[in-house]
C-alpha cells in the first residue's frame, strides 16, 4: 500500500518545500529547478537535496529502508549516477544504492 | 571458570573485524563490502589484566529481524547474555550508526560505544565531542583508530570497568526514546501486560518485546505464538490496530514513524553540540566524485568489463613464468624418485599418486595468489559494492537481486573463488525465493579449483589466446548461471522482486597488509586444502587405478609376449619393444582397474561428448572436489609411463595423446565447469536451503545442464568438420 501524501511527517516537509519551489520557479529560477511537486526519485535531477514524500511498496520493504534512514520526511541528497532507475543518495552522511524499483518507489520533493 | 564473554555489534563496514583482528590476534577476513561476517567468529583476548572471549556479530543496521544476520546477532544478544557489548560505530557516519547503538541500548545490554574511524571523520573536518555523547548515550565511548590501532587499550580498560561494575559504569535506563503519542500509549499498556505474564522475560525487556511486536518483527512473533498464544493474538490485533490508524491518518506504516523518531532522537543527541562541522555538511566527498565516473551509466560497466579483463590479463601473464618453476620442480622431483627407487606399488604411489595428484594442484599456487591479489584489492578499496550495484540491473532481469552478485563473486565470478562461501554469502538475501535461485546457480561459477583444470587444458589446446579464452568461460558461466536462475524463478521458483537497496562504503586505499592478509588466507586455503583432502582423493583415486590390476589371463599373455621379445631381439630393439610392451601392459591395468572400469562403462554415454574413459574417472573424483580432476588426469596420464625416465608436463601429454583435440578440450571443460557441484558445496546447499530435496535436485539439474552443453559442442563441432 502506498502512503499517500496525508503523512504527517512528510505533509509537512513536502508542502512547504512544494511551495518554495513553485515560488522559486516563478521568480526566474527555471533553470535551476528542473521539476515542480512531487516527482519519484528515478526522475529527480542529479546533486540537489530532496525530501521523501511517501514510499511505496511493501511493509517489510518498506521497514527495511527505514532501518536505513529511507522514510517519508528525510532529506537526501542525489549524488546521480548510473541512469534513471537507479540511484544514488547521500543520507546522514553515508552512501546508499538503490536498484530500480526501490527507486521507482520513492517520491520526492525538493528541498 | 566461565569465561566472561564479550560480544562486537555495530553496522556493516564500520570496521567491527579489523577491531576484531586487532584484539584478538585474529587474521579474519576484512573486506570492504557489508555483510562479509556472515556467520560468527569467536576470538581470544588477553591483556589489561583480563582474559575474554570476543564473539564478532554480523553487521546489523537494526535488530528487527529483517534477514539471517540480524537474526544471528540478535539471537546471540539474548540468548547468550554476552557481559558486555563493544558496540562499534564508525564516527564518520554518527547518525546512521548510532541507530543500531539506540537499539542496543534498548536491549538494556551493558554497552561500551568504541567510536571507530576518528581519523576519517577529522579528514571530513568532523569534530567529535566524545565526552558529551557518552553523558548523553549514559554509556561510556571511547574514541579509537581500528586500522592503526589506536585507544584499543583504553578501550578494553573500559570493558573491564563495564564487566566489572556493570551498573555503575553505564546506564542503560537512561535512554527512554519517545515513539509520538499514539505508539507510546499502546507501548506502555503491552509492556505491563508483557511484564504481568513473563512473557519471554528470560530473554528480553518487556518493553523491547512491546516494541518489536508493534514493529511487526515476525521471528518474534512467531516465538510469542509459541509461549502464549492467546496474548499474542491479543499484542497482535493491538498492533494492528495502531498501525491501521496511523496508515489512515498519517498513511505510514509504524515501522516508519518508529525509525523517524529513532533518528529524530540521534540527531537530538547530536545538535546539541557533539558534533561540529567545519565544512559544508552536505558537500560530495571524493568518494561520490568518484561514483559519479565509476557508476556512470555508459561509463560504468565499460570501466568495469575493463577492470575485469585486466585483471585476467595480469594474472595469466604474470603468472606464467613462476608457474613453469613450480612445475619443473615437481617434474624434477619425480625423476629423481624415479631414478632412485625400486619398482613397484610404493614408487608408483609416490610419483603417479602424490607428487602428480597434489603436485599438479600445488603447480598452479602463483596463478591462484595472483587472482587472489587482484580480487582483494577491488575489494578492499570499495569498488565490489559498486559493481554489485551496477549489475543489479541485469540481475533483476533473470529474475536475481544485487546481492546475488556478491554469492557470485565469492564463488568464482572472477575466477578464483569457492562456492562453499558463496553459498553463505546468500545470506545476505532478503527474498526465499531469489536466495534459493541464487544458491542453486552459484556453483556455475569458476571457483579456484575449476581453474588448474581451466588452465591446464587452455594451455595445452588454446595456448595462443589464453586470456581471451579464460576470460570468455567465465562469461560463459555467468550467462548460464543467469539463464538457470531465469528459468528456476520462471518455474520452481517464481515470485515477485524486491528491490534493491545496499550501502555503498567509501572508497578506501587498500592497505599493503590487508591485501597481504586477503592473499595469503586465501592462498593457504587451497594449499591446505591440497595437502588434505586432495591428498586423501588422490590417494584413494590412485589405488582405484591401480588395483585389483590385470586379470590372470591377460597378465599371462603380457607375460608370454615379453619372453618371446626376449628370445627374439636384441640389444636397442629389445629394450625399446619391451618399453612400448611395459606402457601397453600399464594401460590394459589401469584399464582392468576399478576405476578403468567405472570410466569405461560410463564411455557408453560420454563417448557422445568425446570423453574418454581416463576423462570419466577424472571426473567423477571431481565430484569430491574439482581440484581432484587435474590431479586424477595427472596420475591416470601418468600411469603406464612410470619407467620412460623422462617425465614430462600433463600439458603437453595431453596435447600429444590421440584422444584428445581442442575440440575434446572444449567439450570437457564446458561439461567440468558446469556439472555437478563437489561434495562439499552440495552438503551446504542443503545446510543452508534447509533440505536434502534441493541438494540432489541441484547435482541432478547442473549435471544435466553440462551434459546438454558438451554434447551440443561436441556433436556440433565434429559436423563442422574439427
Amino acid at each position: 500500500m502506498p502512503f499517500g501524501s496525508r503523512n504527517k511527517f512528510a505533509r509537512r516537509h513536502c508542502r512547504r518545500a512544494c511551495e518554495e519551489s513553485a515560488g522559486r520557479t516563478s521568480s526566474g529560477c527555471r533553470r535551476r529547478l528542473r521539476f515542480e511537486g512531487e516527482v519519484p526519485l528515478a526522475e529527480a535531477g542529479c546533486g540537489r537535496r530532496l525530501r521523501i514524500c511517501r514510499i511505496a511498496g511493501g511493509r517489510q520493504q518498506c521497514a527495511r529502508m527505514a532501518a536505513l534512514g529511507i522514510f517519508p520526511g528525510q532529506e537526501v541528497e542525489l549524488v546521480c549516477a548510473a541512469d534513471q532507475a537507479r540511484c544514488l543518495v547521500r543520507l546522514n552522511g553515508s552512501t546508499v544504492s538503490l536498484g530500480d524499483g526501490a527507486a521507482e518507489n520513492i517520491v520526492v520533493t525538493a528541498a | 571458570m566461565q569465561p566472561i564473554v564479550l560480544a562486537l555489534a555495530g553496522n556493516p563496514n564500520a570496521g567491527k573485524t579489523t577491531l576484531f583482528n586487532a584484539l584478538t590476534g585474529a587474521r579474519q577476513h576484512v573486506g570492504n563490502y557489508p555483510g562479509v561476517t556472515v556467520e560468527r567468529k569467536e576470538g581470544e583476548y588477553r591483556g589489561n589484566g583480563f582474559s575474554a572471549v570476543i564473539v564478532d556479530l554480523p553487521g546489523t543496521y537494526s535488530l528487527t529481524a529483517y534477514s539471517e544476520e540480524e537474526v544471528v546477532a540478535r539471537d546471540f544478544l539474548a540468548l547468550e547474555k554476552p557481559a558486555a557489548v563493544i558496540n562499534i560505530v564508525d564516527a564518520a557516519n554518527l547518525e546512521r550508526n548510532l541507530y543500531l547503538t539506540c537499539q542496543l541500548l534498548e536491549l538494556k545490554l551493558p554497552i561500551v560505544v568504541a567510536l571507530n574511524m576518528m581519523d576519517v571523520a577529522r579528514d571530513r573536518g568532523m569534530t567529535i565531542d566524545v565526552d558529551k555523547l557518552a553523558t548523553l548515550l549514559g554509556v561510556p565511548v571511547v574514541p579509537i583508530i581500528a586500522r592503526s590501532g589506536q585507544g584499543l587499550d583504553r578501550l578494553m580498560q573500559t570493558v573491564k570497568k563495564v564487566v566489572e561494575q556493570p551498573a555503575a559504569a553505564s546506564d542503560p535506563d537512561k535512554i527512554r526514546i519517545s515513539y509520538g503519542d499514539d505508539i507510546d500509549r499502546i507501548l506502555l499498556d503491552m509492556t505491563s501486560r508483557i511484564r504481568e505474564q513473563g512473557l519471554l522475560a528470560d530473554k528480553y525487556p518487556p518493553r523491547w518485546v512491546a516494541l518489536k511486536v508493534i514493529e511487526n518483527d515476525e521471528t518474534l512473533l512467531g516465538e510469542i505464538e509459541e509461549r502464549a498464544p492467546e496474548l499474542a493474538a491479543e499484542l497482535k490485533s493491538e498492533a494492528d490496530r495502531v498501525n491501521d490508524h496511523l496508515v489512515k491518518t498519517y498513511d505510514t506504516y509504524s515501522e516508519a514513524v518508529i525509525a523517524d523518531h529513532r533518528y529524530g532522537f540521534i540527531k537530538g543527541i547530536l545538535k546539541r553540540g557533539v558534533i561540529t562541522h567545519r565544512y559544508d555538511e552536505n558537500r560530495l566527498y571524493t568518494s561520490d566524485r568518484i561514483d559519479k565516473v565509476l557508476t556512470n551509466r555508459f561509463a560504468g560497466p565499460v570501466i568495469m568489463l575493463g577492470v575485469l579483463y585486466t585483471i585476467y590479463y595480469v594474472t595469466f601473464s604474470l603468472s606464467a613464468l613462476p608457474v613453469s618453476w613450480v612445475e619443473s620442480f615437481f617434474n624434477g622431483l619425480s625423476g629423481l624418485l624415479n631414478s632412485s627407487l625400486p619398482d613397484g606399488a610404493l614408487k608408483s604411489l609416490l610419483i603417479s599418486g602424490i607428487i602428480n595428484g597434489v603436485g599438479g594442484v600445488l603447480g598452479f599456487i602463483p596463478l591462484i595468489m595472483l587472482m587472489f591479489f587482484c580480487i582483494a584489492i577491488i575489494e578492499d578499496s570499495g569498488y565490489l559494492a559498486r559493481v554489485s550495484f551496477m549489475m543489479d540491473r541485469i540481475f533483476r532481469i533473470f529474475g536475481l537481486h544485487g546481492s546475488s552478485v556478491m554469492a557470485y563473486i565469492v564463488s568464482g565470478g572472477i575466477a578464483g573463488g569457492c562456492a562453499v562461501p558463496g553459498v553463505m554469502a546468500t545470506r545476505t538475501l532478503r527474498s526465499p525465493k531469489e536466495r534459493m535461485a541464487t544458491l542453486l546457480t552459484v556453483p556455475f561459477m569458476n571457483c579456484g579449483a575449476k581453474l588448474p583444470i581451466l588452465a591446464l587444458l587452455i594451455g595445452a589446446f588454446f595456448a595462443d589466446h589464453r586470456s581471451l579464452y579464460m576470460f570468455g568461460f567465465t562469461l560463459l558461466s555467468w550467462v548460464i548461471a543467469l539463464v538457470a536462475a531465469k528459468i528456476l524463478r520462471l518455474t520452481v521458483l517464481r515470485g515477485a522482486p524486491t528491490p534493491f537497496v545496499m550501502e555503498l562504503p567509501p572508497y578506501r586505499f587498500p592497505t599493503f597488509k590487508g591485501l597481504a592478509i586477503h592473499t595469503w588466507e586465501r592462498t593457504w586455503q587451497y594449499i591446505k586444502k591440497a595437502g588434505t583432502v586432495i591428498l586423501a582423493i588422490s590417494i584413494l583415486l590412485w589405488a582405484m587405478m591401480t588395483y585389483p590390476g590385470l586379470p590372470p589371463d591377460q597378465a599371462a599373455r603380457f607375460d608370454r609376449e615379453r619372453n618371446r621379445i626376449v628370445e627374439q631381439y636384441r640389444g636397442e630393439k629389445k629394450e625399446l619393444q619391451l618399453k612400448m610392451l611395459e606402457s601397453r601392459r600399464e594401460a590394459a591395468a589401469l584399464r582392468a582397474s576399478a576405476a578403468g572400469r567405472l570410466g569405461v562403462a560410463l564411455e557408453k554415454v560420454t563417448w557422445l561428448c568425446g570423453f574418454k574413459w581416463r576423462t570419466n574417472i577424472a571426473l567423477i573424483g571431481g565430484f569430491a572436489a574439482k581440484e581432484v580432476v587435474v590431479s586424477t588426469l595427472g596420475t591416470a596420464y601418468s600411469m603406464g609411463q612410470v619407467d620412460t625416465g623422462d617425465p614430462v608436463s600433463l600439458s603437453r601429454r595431453l596435447a600429444r595423446d590421440p584422444d584428445w583435440n581442442p575440440l575434446v578440450a572444449l567439450s570437457t571443460l564446458l561439461f567440468m565447469v558446469f556439472y555437478a557441484p563437489c561434495f562439499v558445496t552440495v552438503v551446504c546447499i542443503a545446510r543452508e536451503s534447509g533440505s536434502w530435496k534441493w541438494a540432489f535436485f541441484s547435482i541432478a539439474y547442473s549435471t544435466t545442464i553440462a551434459f546438454l552443453l558438451a554434447l551440443m559442442v561436441y556433436q556440433g563441432g565434429r559436423l563442422l568438420g574439427f
